[in-house]
């Protein structure tokens, strides 16, 4: 009796666990260079200035604080409790730019798509804003 | 008995994994943090930009990171409380909390800029409305301090 009412309790543990230690397994996914490349980049009809103006805004926006940055050099970088985002501007035309995001977490580079996803809805709609606003 | 124990087992493990769903206030947006966080400045840009290093100094902070072109500046603090963990893993170099300020001066007109100043006290975003004011009207008293006197009145010769 002594060991059946063990072996419940051992059982409900363990399913109880059991979610708790599987999300902590969850593997990263394995992106193709060129995937890799499309889901960091994105190209806006602005002015590198614009951009770069931006981007700042939405990084305090997302609670980021920048780390480094070099608005000459088109490169900014910021953290928030571990995570740390790395945005890299490209100036491709005059009023065409490629933001490039790089996401990392605990020292290590790790593709953080819904991160990535948010950055950039909120730089657009800062860009967005900015146009209305002049 | 013992399933009364298993039942008292369960209930506290659901109890336990519901907790973090009973936060009492829901994270702010995007929105509501610029509205919090950002103050207008009648100056220009560059001179806003010095007198926010200067208060930023003033308040204790040392400099970690700055962008004149980009208009931003971050700096950061030791806690009293985290002092003695500061000096003795490695100082500027030591992973202790600090409290940091942020600070993005961008230009809205000539002579109009605005100012966003963000708080992290330990590594958390403080949203304090107080205290982005108090470290506003510093920076405006320092303008104020440094703007060149008025022209003095003129005096009527021969009088």
């Amino acid at each position: 009796m002594t060991r059946r009412s063990a072996l419940l309790h051992t059982t409900a543990l363990l399913a109880l666990a059991a979610p708790g230690l599987l999300s902590g397994c969850q593997s990263d996914v394995a992106y193709s260079q060129s995937a890799l490349n499309s889901l960091q980049t994105r190209e806006f009809n602005f002015t590198i200035d614009k951009t770069f103006d931006a981007c700042v805004g939405s990084l305090f926006d997302l609670g980021y604080t920048i780390r480094s940055s070099d608005k000459r050099g088109g490169f900014v970088s910021a953290v928030n409790q571990g995570s740390m985002l790395q945005i890299k501007l490209d100036q491709l035309g005059p009023t065409n730019t490629a933001v490039r995001v790089s996401t990392s977490e605990g020292g290590q580079t790790r593709v953080d798509k819904p991160l990535i996803d948010a950055f950039f809805n909120t730089l657009e709609r800062r860009l967005l804003t900015a146009e209305r606003g002049t | 008995m013992s399933a009364a124990r298993v039942m008292g087992a369960l209930c506290f493990a659901i109890a336990v994994l519901l907790l973090p769903a009973c936060e009492s206030t829901p994270p702010l947006s995007p929105t509501q943090w610029n509205a919090i966080e950002t103050r207008s400045v009648q100056a220009p840009r560059d001179e806003v930009l010095r007198a926010a290093a200067a208060v930023i100094l003033d308040q204790g902070y040392y400099f970690t990171a700055s962008d004149q072109g980009a208009g931003t500046m971050t700096a950061a603090r030791v806690p009293l409380v985290y002092q003695d963990q500061y000096r003795r893993t490695g100082g500027m170099r030591s992973s202790a909390p600090v409290d940091t300020i942020a600070v993005w001066v961008s230009q809205i007109s000539p002579a109009e800029s605005s100012m966003r100043i963000q708080l992290r006290e330990s590594g958390e975003h403080i949203a304090s409305d107080e205290r982005v004011s108090a470290f506003w009207n510093a920076v405006q008293r320092r303008l104020l301090a440094k703007s060149p006197p008025s022209d003095p009145p003129s005096r009527q010769e021969g009088v």
